[in-house]
């Protein structure tokens, strides 16, 4: 099978005045369809760097990045979301959602706009909300809504920065499974950058784990438990300590 | 974030648009279309300073405004006098009518009245003096008006010497003149108070008497045991007030003369503020010299209790008066020293001239403009003209008509 | 919309209170002092107050002035936004056009309006024109301040997804910068159209003015009036009210996410 995404010795140093921070040294990755991947690692090791270089927001100073083309028209190859949602607070939660759709980029039209909406309405169970503003909404159900912003646009890659890290132990849950079930649905490939191992554990097909900074990846593990996977589980347990261990750099007993 | 070459062109554009709309607008004619049959001008209140420059850009037509502003505008080209007080209607009304008087306010008058009377002595002397001394007084006047420098015009510059000349040609300085019959305190009479009007029954004829008395020596003032301090106000810009720069300038003179003088504070200050009335070498008053911007404006700070008399035009103070202002007239100063200026260019040679040009333009849909002071003798003076000329006066940018007696 | 709750009439009486206790300390100054030219009566400033379409000394009357005044301030605040919004904007988000245009925003920015009348008249002549003129040099800098606050406070975050979903540089400033920055720039334009109604008076002073409630005040001053001066203090005061309740009314209705984003 082809890879959707394949990254090539990415490469990245931020230069300040004074000092050269290099925060990538040579990243390798391939993702492939309908994947989802983790990304963990020591913090502050270029993880979010590298999901901002994919995504545009950030150019690398080396390597290459290449996704699979066939993307249907009215499409990004790659969303993203972020740690804080950042809804627009003047827009209702439908037009925050169709934000992407309304630009040049997209040209999608208006009736095709009102369905692709209603449709994510419903994936992530925000219908009665359509007309709320953000600020009338939790936090859990703000993430929600950006995760709707950002498949509106119909992308082959979701790209996750910490979406849930700031959100409490049961909203996680119930957005790791949303994140299963659109991965499902929508055959989208997400790669989540986490730190935490349960949540890796749990929805990742692979983990992949940086090295401390600069970064390279220092191992890639698969987690081939099927779904719905139970965190109490033994198997499940073994692979969030080995994961963890991992991490921390920390020899196996 | 770099800067975005679209948006910085199209806020360019639309900088350059609004621009090019705003001059667009200034240079559209701001009078509409005359229906009326009685001819109009336009009269624009503004500051004496302004109006010559006001007329060198033709923005006005003309100006009524007293000296030495007018022979300034003549002798720096930009403008001549047509028509003096006398030449205005109704006939003979301004030829012997007290353009500038002292006024002070009536508790002075009460509670110190031989300091009160002093002045007046002292002003009625000074008067003397500059009729007799012309030279001298105008020497005084122009450093006094215009400082040490030469006058800047828009051709080159004037020596103030020559401008003092033509202006006190213009002028009578004389302490026994009436004060006008002022058509705006009859107006502002009718609108606000229903007692009767009478210039003459402002005046406090008992202090000029008294003044009168210690100048020939047939009284003797008495100093008050509380020496008070007096604020006096005055526009510093005028040549009306002549004998106020000569009486304390030229103060050595009447000393020995009179035996009481005013005597600056500082003797080597162009426009002495602090100074002592002396008599018999003795300290009788602190007489503070404030300049101001406005008539109208030192006879509301005569009612504020903050000037206690002041050199002033005869109107204001009536206007004033009329309303309640608790001051009263003590005597006149001049008259005349005023001028209606226009253009160079203008076809006008006399006030009968003007009144026809006035109607010419009127009837062309572009009437004249005039510009003076707000509640000044010259506003009187051109207002009552025109009320006797049958032509309407509406002031300068709206449609307002005002009205006259 | 707006509604008016008994905690709201609360409110208002409190306010009223005060202005209650004012008015009662003044007339009883007023009665003290016993002199028109330092303290007019109430009685007198209100007999003026109460016939607004009177002629007032002879001339146009207090709705009229007011209306001249209104056009002036109106037409010199909108000039000004007209202006400042766009530049607010560039400068705002541009670090190049910062770079160029700051320093001179930060030199003529404490100027007072009143500094420039010399030079209103020179250039746009006697009128309404240089009244209009005053008038958007003090209205002009408080909108551009808080155009280009707005803009560089709008959080990064925004224009990042704006980014992250392909929008263009344009597009970024019309659907992001602008809606994310008017709540600030709304401010400004409150700010300034009190400091746009405060320079009116000012302006008035400028020869060639004939109407107005500067004027009116000039005029009145001349005339020793001082309780016309009260009167146009007072119709003034309560314009400048009106038009912040209009802001505050906006901000509610528009903006009521600010600061909980």
């Amino acid at each position: 099978m082809e890879p959707v995404l394949t990254l090539n010795t990415i490469t990245k140093t931020f230069r300040d005045s004074e000092q050269n921070c290099p925060a990538l040294a040579g990243v390798s990755i391939d993702a492939y369809p309908r994947e989802i991947l983790c990304i963990m690692g020591p913090s502050g090791c270029g993880k979010s760097t590298l999901l901002r270089i994919i995504d545009g927001l950030e150019q690398a100073d080396a390597g290459t990045i290449h996704i699979a083309p066939g993307t249907m028209a009215g499409s990004l190859s790659v969303a993203m979301v972020f740690q804080d949602p950042a809804l627009f607070p003047w827009l209702s939660i439908y037009e925050n959602i169709v934000y992407g759709l309304r630009l040049a980029a997209q040209k999608v039209p208006e009736d095709e706009v009102n369905e692709r909406a209603t449709a994510l309405l419903a994936l992530t169970h925000l219908d009665s909300f359509a007309h709320s503003y953000p600020h009338q909404l939790s936090g859990g159900m703000q993430q929600r809504v950006a995760v709707a912003r950002a498949l509106a646009v119909t992308p082959q890659v979701l790209l996750m920065d910490e979406p849930f890290s700031a959100l409490d132990t049961f909203t996680r849950r119930e957005l790791e499974d949303e994140v299963i079930r659109i991965r499902d649905g929508m055959k989208t490939t997400i790669i989540m950058v986490t730190h935490n191992p349960e949540e890796a554990v749990y929805i990742a097909d692979r983990i992949i784990i940086f090295s401390e900074r600069p970064a390279v990846v220092s191992e890639v593990l698969p987690v081939d438990l099927p779904h719905p996977r139970d965190p109490a589980g033994p198997e499940f347990i073994r692979i969030r300590e080995l994961v963890t261990r991992r991490v921390l750099g920390k020899p196996d007993p | 974030m770099k800067g975005p070459k679209p948006i910085f062109w199209f806020i360019i554009v639309g900088c350059v648009l609004l621009i090019l709309l705003f001059l667009l607008l200034h240079f559209s004619s701001p009078f509409a279309v005359q229906e009326d049959m009685k001819p109009r001008v336009y009269l624009l209140y503004a500051s004496a300073g302004s109006m010559p420059q006001l007329l060198n850009t033709n923005q006005i037509d003309s100006f009524i405004i007293w000296e030495p502003v007018v022979a300034n505008a003549q002798l720096s080209g930009i403008g001549k006098m047509i028509a003096t007080p006398a030449d205005l209607p109704p006939p003979g009304k301004w030829e012997n009518t007290a353009s500038c008087i002292l006024v002070l306010r009536n508790d002075v008058i009460t509670q110190y009245p031989d300091t009160s009377a002093l002045l007046s002595a002292l002003t009625i002397a000074a008067i003397n003096r500059t009729n007799e001394e012309p030279e001298l007084a105008e020497e005084i006047t122009a450093d006094w008006v215009f400082g040490n420098n030469s006058i800047l015009t828009p051709d080159g510059s004037l020596d103030p010497s020559d401008v003092e000349n033509l202006s006190f040609s213009n002028m009578v300085f004389t302490a026994y003149a009436n004060p006008p019959e002022s058509g705006l305190s009859t107006n502002a009479q009718e609108e606000m108070v229903s007692s009767g009007y009478n210039a003459v029954g402002m005046i406090n004829s008992g202090v000029a008497l008294r003044g009168e008395q210690f100048l020939n020596g047939s009284a003797v003032p008495q100093v008050p045991r509380d020496i008070p301090t007096l604020n006096i106000g005055y526009l510093p810009s005028s040549d009306n007030f002549a004998p106020l720069y000569v009486m304390a300038r030229d103060s050595p003179y009447f000393c020995e003369q009179y035996g009481f003088c005013l005597v600056p504070d500082d003797q080597d200050a162009t426009r002495p503020v602090q100074c002592t009335l002396f008599v018999q070498g003795e300290p009788a008053a602190y007489i503070n010299l404030i300049p101001a911007q406005s008539g109208g404006g030192i006879m509301t700070t005569i009612g504020q209790n903050a000037l206690e008399g002041a050199y002033v035009g005869s109107v204001p103070a009536e206007l004033q008066i009329v309303l309640g202002n608790p001051a009263s007239i003590i005597q006149s100063i001049n008259t005349g020293g005023s001028g209606l200026v226009v253009g160079n260019s203008t076809p006008v040679g006399d006030w009968k001239n003007f009144i026809n040009w006035v109607k010419l333009r009127s009837a062309k849909g572009k009437p004249v403009v005039i510009a003076t002071v707000q509640s000044s003798i010259q506003e009187n003076m051109i207002r009552d003209a025109l009320a006797y000329e049958n032509i309407s006066v509406m002031l300068y940018g709206t449609d307002f008509e005002t009205g006259y007696p | 919309m707006v509604l008016i709750s008994k905690q709201d009439i609360l409110n208002y009486s409190k306010g009223l209170a005060v202005i209650l206790l004012i008015l009662v300390i003044w007339e009883v100054a007023a009665l003290v002092i016993q002199n028109n030219y330092i303290l007019p009566t109430l009685g007198a400033i209100f007999a003026v107050l109460l016939h607004p379409f009177a002629p007032v000394l002879g001339g146009e009357s207090l709705i009229d002035n007011m209306l001249v005044s209104l056009k002036e301030v109106l037409l010199g605040f909108f000039c000004a936004a007209a202006f400042a919004i766009p530049i607010g904007l560039l400068v705002g988000w541009s670090t190049e056009a910062r770079a160029y245009f700051n320093p001179v925003i930060q030199i003529l920015r404490p100027v007072p309006p009143i500094a420039w009348m010399p030079f209103a008249i020179a250039w746009f002549g006697i009128g309404i024109h240089s009244v209009v003129f005053i008038i958007i040099m003090g209205a002009f800098f408080p909108i551009l301040i808080n155009t280009v606050d707005g803009v560089q406070g709008v959080r990064r975050r925004w224009t990042e997804v704006a980014m992250m979903l392909h929008a263009t540089q344009f597009e970024q400033v019309r659907t992001v910068v602008v809606p994310g920055a008017l709540p600030v720039i709304w401010t400004g334009l409150r700010v300034s159209f009190g400091v746009a109604w405060m320079c009116v008076v000012a302006a008035e002073m400028l020869p060639g003015t004939s109407a107005g409630l500067g004027f009116l005040i000039m005029y009145a001053y001349n005339l020793g009036q001082l309780q016309v001066i009260g009167a146009g203090m007072i119709i003034i005061g309560l314009i400048g009210l009106c038009a912040d309740t209009i802001f505050r009314a906006g901000r509610s209705r528009f903006f009521s996410w600010q600061g909980r984003e």
